[in-house]
């Protein structure tokens, strides 16, 4: 039994690599504590997605219930990221399932939009594939190979979903200068991709 | 649809790309240093600060006498440093919110104007930690055992000027003397200690009643308009002005 305080903080204390051991020994107290120190992490990717209060505490819950699935036999490096991707997809897929909502004004909707600039011409050749880890690869060197700020920018917006004027403002750019650099990179990573030969 | 699938494929990139972008408003800060309010539910967080000084400070006032509390002293200062802190507040629904108990606290409701703010820093001796005491001249009760005119003082989770850079109180850094809003503190009991090493600060020394955090429980009427956690209150999108947002909230105590 792994030991931790009682009290008001000591929850938050406890080191995440004590948490995954809870939750392999299969311990319910582990999603309790998930739930007080990351719920609001999760709540808050969830709401840039969904900007639905209501649907996005639904997200949380269900991140709490796929995180106790996963692990085991997950076992993540970095809990809050693996809560936050989790975060990220359900509250996607969520939209995905609610056209209506998803016309609703809300900033995936956005997203897709801008990201359609980077998918690649279809007159890739016939032996182009798509093959998800290379693509991520790829992407992941793409990201590497840009400068901190830029891709900074890029993940701010593509995967917390957070505004152009949000983005400017933590990172002390305006926004058309945010704007500027999500265009070039979007067109960067659609000529990496294609010279790649990734077909998505 | 390709752009899904890209934009999914952006949601599984490398951990290190997503923490150094990570937003400040969303992010999960490592605790340094630690301060306990015992409380009686024992997987509950309220809120954890941790300080980092980055100026010298002055302290220039009264220091406040303290008979419960060892090993720490609590001063008024004029001129508190930059700070940063970081914490981690526990998610709670819009219902938990306006519940009238909080972690065996009893939370009232008032609506007040801001009638004076003293700024304290409280001395642990190896960790100083700054607040604000706000005194406000209650004008309508809307839960709780205080009266109307009475002029209750709240311990603010954040000093008050304009260079203090503390996250986790977007509201209420921006309490200004004279200013209306409507105040949702808890009041403390004896369980309502503050210890760190081995100091211990009975919170009612300092004031009656506290703020559990500063992005919740509070409602500010400005020049600009009304300022509260909109995302953490989404029944109250509907009020016009601070009347308006009176009723909603007396409805929604529960």
């Amino acid at each position: 039994m792994i030991q931790y305080k009682h009290d008001v903080v000591g929850v938050l204390k406890i080191e995440d690599e004590k948490i995954v051991e809870l939750f392999w020994q299969r311990s319910e107290e582990a999603i309790s504590i998930v739930r007080v120190k990351y719920a609001r992490y999760c709540y808050a990717i969830a709401f840039r997605i969904l900007h639905s209060s209501e649907n996005a505490e639904e997200c949380v819950n269900d991140t709490l219930l796929r995180v106790w699935d996963a692990i085991p036999p997950a076992r993540p490096n970095m809990l809050s990221i693996f809560l936050g991707k989790i975060t990220r997809n359900l509250s996607l897929n969520y939209l995905e399932k609610n056209n209506a909502q998803k016309r609703g004004g809300g900033i995936a909707e956005h997203l897709l939009s801008e990201l359609e600039e980077c998918i690649p011409s279809s007159n890739n050749s016939p032996e182009d594939l798509f093959d998800e880890q290379y693509a991520l690869d790829v992407i992941n060197r793409f990201l590497q190979e840009t400068s901190t700020s830029k891709r900074k920018v890029f993940v701010r917006r593509y995967w917390y979903g957070s505004s152009i004027k949000e983005i400017g403002k933590d990172i002390g750019f305006s926004e058309s200068k945010v704007s500027t650099i999500l265009f070039r990179m979007r067109k960067n990573l659609k000529s990496v991709l294609e010279k790649e030969g990734i077909s998505l | 649809m390709k752009s899904k699938k890209l934009l999914d494929l952006i949601g599984n990139i490398d951990d290190q790309h997503i923490i150094e972008a990570e937003p400040s408003a969303v992010g999960t800060p490592k605790l340094k240093k630690s301060i306990m309010l015992i409380a009686t539910m024992p997987i509950v967080a309220i809120l954890t600060i941790v300080l980092i000084i980055t100026m010298p400070f002055f302290t220039n006032g009264n220091e406040l006498t303290l008979e419960q509390s060892h090993d720490v002293t609590v001063k008024e200062i004029n001129d508190p440093p930059n700070i940063s802190t970081s914490a981690d507040l526990e998610w709670l629904s819009e219902e938990e919110l306006f519940s009238k108990y909080q972690h065996g606290f009893t939370m009232v409701a008032f609506e007040g104007t801001v009638d004076q703010i003293q700024n304290i820093v409280i001395d642990f001796g190896e960790t100083k930690d700054y607040r604000a005491i706000a005194s406000i001249n209650v004008s309508n009760v809307l839960s709780g055992e205080i009266i109307e005119g009475e002029m209750v003082d709240i311990l603010l989770p954040n000093p008050i000027n304009t260079d203090v850079s503390k996250s986790e109180t977007t509201y209420s850094s921006q309490i200004r003397q004279g200013q209306k809003g409507i105040f949702m503190p808890i009041e403390y009991n004896e369980r309502a200690i503050y210890e760190t090493g081995g100091s211990k600060l009975v919170l009612q020394e300092l004031a009656p009643f506290g703020l559990m955090d500063g992005e919740r429980w509070i409602f500010l009427q400005t020049t600009d308009g009304l300022i509260y956690n909109e995302a953490a209150y989404p029944s109250l999108a509907s009020a016009q002005n601070l009347e308006e947002m009176k009723e909603i909230i007396k409805g929604k105590l529960n």
